[in-house]
């Protein structure tokens, strides 16, 4: 057990920390519509152009190839630093390209994953649908194999930026005779092939994040099929894993939100006593708490990285994602406790009362904290189903 | 970094988990005649033997030459047992003397000769160790030295200082309590803070005990709901259970990785330890808490009996958990609005 960084860790976070320092976008990031998209690749390009891109993807696929630890450092950094989110593009980030390493064909390969990097596409994921969100496997949209496409018909919904993507993983039922988890494809769909049909819905933050998706007899090149026809189960399982040990870095990021409501609470007067927020029992305690989980929540992450490096898994990276969102939706609900008439509107609190309603996804998306912790009772602490 | 055990670390851990669960099992506590630290006492030249008591103090000084990742891994599992706090006394006890220059002392207390045990102080004065103090001295013996606790420093003191009278049990009835009080303080051995930070080490030690708590009480309840069967199913089976357990799980993993943050940060004495430390209190002092909670509830009208273990654990939990300074101490060395957990190690 050690803590210190070795020599060449703490070069490369001064080099990066310097760079972020001089090339993280000023303007703000668009909430909404194509200009998010527009924002995101070119941050991606930006970062591609400098060699900053795939920090911890092998260099055989075009990244940087550097160990966990080092994208770790970078991820810190980039919180510090104020660089926007992956946004739009964490799905080709965090999982369409990791999943086409692991099961894709190199003619998929060579294709889709420069364009990752290079911030030249935006990727979807297909898998909820109205009748299978948390039972993922009740998934019915219907794949027919024909000729060399596969033909799709069927419906999913909240799919994050359908309506800005490039690309899409798609989940479909291409064997509706198998057991549930048998007859299930995973492809490689055409955001604009015909037949497909997309309608953003509205966020209660305002926004439209995610959509419905209609696919209407969508004809899909057989050769987009990504591990084995009917073996899309375990391809989506391993995109899952991977999504649910993300965050990793996300306590920078937060952190710097809590010691903005700790200043201030310090530097803000409570209506009803005329004396700073802070002095309130309560809100101190919370604040308290929550410094304290944060602290908590990077020892968790480093222990994360740690792991990866030894290369034996351990229960931390499922317990992280879910510690990080309660954590974060926890402090998106003090923020507006401390808000106090300002959330009535008329002040500058627009940008906090907007975090706050979408921490309410947090606890929702890549698998609810009810699933997150069925898979931690059963898988890490072994208990009966 | 890395902050998982290296394997030479978990032989020690190992080493240290079985002589515990064969001699000091915490099921002993349901027994009187072993409570109070009298089973340590028995056991205490071996435990002076085993060197668990010099385990981080450096080999100049007469100690086993690991650091505090090593200090933590035998803590937890000192709490994991309901070990006496007698061993953290001993442990702290023999690094004030040697950092006083009282190398005799300290070699005294190495080899077990001389037993220490804590003086609770609940509100040192701000002339300690010299003013007067009242103190809660734990699982103490007449020949004891005991060692008293402020934020500006560690002090051994002697028994005979102290006007004691034993109390009628508080909270934990397997500790054994006895009230003192002296007018004027005179230490045989001191340590100020400006030495050496001990008070923290105290702290971060007392952490990795409670976490021993927060995990015992997770296996116990995590092994029940594995085998206890209502309406036909394993009662783990029922999500309500399944989900206490995920919580304790969680509230553990991270209070154990911030611990060994903390430890490490202390160690290399890095500019933020002291909000680590602060942290770790907290995070650990709830997990016991809230896991021993859970444990009891798992357990059902099992869980209420004084047969079962989880009573023993929730008790020492808030025993411990109000040792070496009020929670509201480490409130404000987390508030202090100098961004002290964001500074990496880089700086
Ligand atoms: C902002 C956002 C973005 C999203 N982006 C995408 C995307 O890009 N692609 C995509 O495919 N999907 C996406 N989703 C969908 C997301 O994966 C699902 O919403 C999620 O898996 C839950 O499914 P559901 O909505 O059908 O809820 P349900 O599964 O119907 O769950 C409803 C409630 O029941 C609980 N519940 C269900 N089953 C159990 C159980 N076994 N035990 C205990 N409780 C249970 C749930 O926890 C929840 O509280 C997104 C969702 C959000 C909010």
């Amino acid at each position: 057990m050690h803590l210190e960084f070795t020599a060449e860790e703490n070069a490369f976070r001064a080099t990066a920390r310097e760079w972020l320092v001089a090339n993280v976008p000023r303007d703000k990031r668009p909430d909404d519509g194509p200009g998010t998209r527009e924002f995101d690749l070119a941050w991606q390009r930006r970062q591609y152009e400098a060699g900053w891109a795939g920090i911890n993807w092998p260099k055989a696929h075009g990244g940087v190839g550097l160990p966990s630890v080092h994208h770790m450092i970078w991820l810190e950094e980039a919180g510090r630093a104020g660089a926007p989110p992956m946004g739009t593009l964490s799905v080709a980030l965090s999982h369409a390209g990791p999943t086409l390493m692991a099961f894709g064909t190199d003619a998929q390969k060579a294709f889709h994953l420069p364009r990752i990097l290079q911030g030249a596409s935006v990727w979807c994921q297909g898998f909820s649908e109205p009748g299978a969100g948390s039972d993922l496997a009740g998934l019915k949209t219907r794949g027919v194999v024909e000729d060399n496409c596969i033909v799709v018909t069927g419906q999913k919904v909240w799919t994050s930026h359908a309506h800005v993507a490039d690309y899409q993983e798609l989940l479909v039922r291409t064997d509706s005779s198998a057991g549930r988890h048998a007859g299930i494809t995973w492809i490689i769909c055409d955001m604009k092939a015909p037949g497909i049909t997309v309608r953003p819905i509205r966020t209660i933050a305002g926004n439209h994040h995610y959509c419905e998706v209609f696919y209407d007899e969508v004809r899909i090149p057989i050769e987009n099929v990504v591990g084995a026809i009917n073996d899309g189960w375990r391809v989506a399982m391993s995109t899952l894993s991977i999504e649910r040990a993300g965050g990793v870095a996300g306590h920078m990021a937060l952190e710097k939100e809590l010691n903005r409501l700790i200043r201030f609470a310090d530097d803000n007067i409570d209506d009803a006593t005329g004396e700073p927020l802070l002095r309130d029992s309560r809100i101190m305690s919370e604040l308290a708490e929550l410094k304290a989980k944060f602290a908590g929540l990077r020892a968790l992450a480093y222990t994360v990285v740690s792991r990866e490096e030894s290369g034996v898994p351990g229960p931390e990276s499922s317990l992280l994602a879910l510690y990080y969102a309660e954590l974060l939706q926890r402090t998106q609900r003090l923020s507006m406790q401390l808000l106090s008439s300002d959330c009535l509107g008329g002040g500058s609190a627009q940008d906090a009362i907007d975090r706050y309603l979408q921490s309410f996804s947090n606890t929702i998306m890549g698998g609810t904290s009810e699933i997150r912790r069925n898979i931690v009772a059963q898988r890490v602490l072994g208990l009966p189903r | 970094m890395n902050l998982l055990p290296t394997a030479e670390q978990l032989h020690i851990r190992d080493s240290i988990s079985n002589f515990l669960s064969a001699e000091l099992p915490a099921t002993r506590l349901h027994k009187a005649a072993f409570a109070h630290g009298a089973a340590e006492r028995r056991l205490w030249a071996q435990i002076a033997e085993l060197g668990w008591l010099g385990l981080g103090i450096a080999e100049e000084v007469g100690g086993v030459g690991y650091g505090t990742a090593e200090d933590i891994l035998l803590f937890r599992e000192c709490g994991r047992q309901l070990v006496s706090p007698m061993v953290l006394a001993g442990r702290l006890g023999a690094e004030v003397a040697a950092r006083s220059g009282n190398r005799d002392l300290a070699d005294r207390i190495l080899t077990g000769a001389q037993p220490v045990v804590l003086a609770h102080i609940a509100r040192p004065g701000a002339g300690f160790p010299s003013g007067a103090a009242s103190v809660q001295l734990i699982d103490a013996a007449p020949d004891d030295l005991a060692l008293a606790w402020s934020p500006s420093g560690m002090a051994l003191c002697n028994l005979a200082d102290f006007a004691t009278q034993a109390q009628a049990p508080g909270i934990d009835p397997t500790l054994g309590i006895t009230t003192g009080r002296t007018e004027r303080f005179r230490p045989v051995a001191w340590c100020p803070s400006v030495t050496a930070p001990l008070p923290a080490l105290a702290s971060i030690l007392l952490s990795a005990m409670l976490v021993g708590i927060a995990e015992a009480t997770r296996d116990m309840a995590v092994n029940y709901a594995s085998f206890r069967e209502q309406f036909g199913r394993k009662i783990g089976s029922f999500q309500a259970i399944a989900h206490y357990c995920a919580n304790m799980a969680m509230s553990a993993e991270v209070a154990w990785a911030e611990t060994a943050y903390a430890g490490l940060a202390w160690q290399g004495r890095a500019g933020d330890y002291a909000s680590h430390v602060a942290a770790s209190r907290l995070l650990a002092s709830t997990a016991a808490l809230e896991n021993a909670r859970l444990c009891i509830q798992v357990h059902g009208g099992m869980g209420y009996s004084s047969e079962c273990d989880a009573h023993l654990f929730l008790k020492r939990g808030h025993a411990l958990a109000v040792l070496f300074g009020p929670m509201r101490e480490a409130w404000s060395a987390l508030l202090s609005l100098n961004d002290n957990i964001l500074n990496l190690a880089a700086e």
